[in-house]
């Protein structure tokens, strides 16, 4: 597992570079590898709800690609006239640069994306804190990690609550709006004094304190991260030469 | 017999509030006991927690702290302004707090202190298992601590806590969240580890330590309105019935009577009026 978190980290910038460093057309077909790693085994959802909201990020994903396109297209003249409704007139030119422009922004995110529903977050931490990660910032990490698992069952928890005071929460989306602000306060207060309280229970056995790397086994780092890591540097380096 | 903890003229006040939360406590905590804190809600007993544990000096700078505290011979003016683990180890009333979600099992959830303190690996397990079988979690070693019922979650804090072999244990509600079985096998535990360590709990009911506790001290409004031995709280236990239900205190005192001496269970029934 600590070994294929390194691979992973490394493909994470690996996959940064090239969204930076290389053009459209070839960031294009690292989208769909990305898209179709989430199948393999060291990229499969840790959980079904990662799963469910990987598939949903997709689909924004693409309303991404068509929104960035469509409006580029509409205002930036010049190329091609690719449709025309009326008035409105879209442009090759603009298409071209929406679509660069999403490709770039959705490799970055799927790469991250993938990176996180595929690795179990206090897994990350235990790895970057044998590589010397600080306590109060791996404690950070734990905490928002809390935040997050918890964050389901307790806007749950609130609204049924809030149910059981007669307020309509469940129904049509204007009703769902106004549960909203009942469910802000208590959250965002519940949320912030819980933190406070697993800090503290965290200090109090000295996870503050600890050595940062001292006592922990240091995994052995992959020649596959090795090797993505100097691609990326070669990428770096082709592209200034350019 | 020497003394773990004391406190001379301790008083807190929060920021933004008008009466201290303790007001002139001065204690004396004897070393190898288990003291009992008692007093009903909001009379600054885990105030008093959290000055010994150096919470207080660490997280409330904005309270008005006077007076001083002494811990294991060191004196502290007023109080610790930092977090005294490993020497005090602090259990706080929510259990499921102190499991820090970083490990799968409930034995590695154990080893997360070990690792904070940086005691090698390959000593973890002669420092564990002990204490795992000692508070009856070693079936839970590789259970997912995430997902224990309240009582397992309660003593596999405890044990979060006591492998870091700590001088002085605060226990904040320990019996709060377990049931009659678990009471008892808890209290036994304590009675165990006082052999090497003082342990200072907080609680709000009496029968909950009325069969632990070696020392008693029980805050009123802030104040310290008892302190003593377990035998000198026993005589004067009647003077202090806010500190059950009432429905229970009856059934407190008979069960007082098959712990305690003839003559007193003779004295409270009078006390109390009861004729039966």
């Amino acid at each position: 597992m600590q070994r294929s978190i390194a691979a992973k980290l490394s493909l994470l910038l690996f996959f940064w570079v090239c969204a930076f460093a290389l053009e459209w057309n070839l960031i294009l077909p690292l989208i769909g590898i990305l898209v179709v790693a989430r199948w393999t085994i060291p990229f499969r959802p840790v959980t079904d709800r990662l799963a469910r909201a990987w598939n949903k990020f997709l689909l924004y994903l693409l309303l991404l690609f068509i929104a960035l396109m469509a409006v580029n297209a509409l205002f930036i003249k010049g190329g091609a006239v690719l449709l025309e409704f009326g008035p409105l007139r879209f442009h090759s030119e603009g298409a071209i640069f929406g679509l660069a422009t999403a490709a770039r922004v959705g490799l970055l995110s799927l790469a991250t994306l993938l990176m996180f529903i595929s690795t179990p977050l206090k897994n990350l931490v235990k790895f970057l804190q044998a590589w010397g990660l600080s306590p109060s910032i791996a404690m950070v990490i734990l905490q928002a990690l809390f935040f997050v698992q918890k964050l389901p069952s307790r806007i749950d928890q609130i609204l049924l609550a809030q149910e059981a005071r007669g307020a309509n929460v469940r129904g049509n989306v204007l009703a769902r709006a106004r549960s909203l602000t009942a469910l802000l306060a208590p959250l965002v207060l519940s949320s912030i004094l819980e933190s406070l309280q697993r800090g503290l229970a965290l200090e109090l056995r000295g996870a503050l304190h600890a050595v940062p790397g001292a006592d922990r086994e240091r995994p052995a780092i992959p020649i596959e991260a090795y090797v993505l890591v100097l691609l990326a540097i070669i990428i770096l380096l082709l592209r200034f030469a350019s | 017999m020497s003394c773990a903890i004391s406190t001379n003229q301790l008083s807190v006040t929060y920021a933004g509030q008008a009466s201290p939360a303790l007001h002139s406590v001065s204690v004396r905590i004897p070393e190898g006991t288990i003291c009992a804190i008692l007093g009903v809600t909001g009379t600054g007993k885990t105030t008093l927690l959290h000055a010994l544990a150096g919470v207080l000096g660490a997280h409330q700078s904005g309270a008005s702290v006077e007076g001083s505290i002494s811990i294991g011979g060191v004196d502290y003016q007023p109080v610790p302004n930092t977090i005294l683990f490993p020497t005090v180890a602090f259990v706080l009333d929510d259990p499921t707090l102190q499991i820090s979600g970083m490990r799968d099992t409930a034995f590695d959830e154990v080893a997360f202190t070990l690792d904070n303190l940086g005691i090698p690996r390959e000593r973890h397990a002669e420092r564990i298992r002990p204490f795992l079988q000692s508070l009856g979690i070693a079936h839970l070693s590789d259970r997912n601590p995430t997902q224990l019922s309240g009582g397992e979650a309660q003593r596999v804090a405890i044990a979060t806590m006591l492998v870091a072999e700590p001088r002085i244990l605060l226990l904040d509600e320990p019996f709060s969240a377990l049931d009659a079985e678990n009471q008892h096998k808890l209290s036994l535990l304590l009675k165990d580890l006082r052999k090497t360590t003082t342990i200072v709990l907080a609680e709000s009911r009496v029968d909950n330590v009325l069969t632990t506790a070696d020392h008693v001290i029980v805050l009123e409004r802030g104040r310290v309105a008892f302190e003593g031995s377990h035998h000198a709280f026993i005589h004067r236990i009647v003077e202090f019935d806010s500190l059950l239900p009432s429905q229970v205190w009856k059934e407190t005192m008979e069960r007082l009577a098959t712990m305690t001496d003839q003559p007193v269970w003779k004295r409270i029934r009078k006390v109390m009026g009861w004729t039966t």
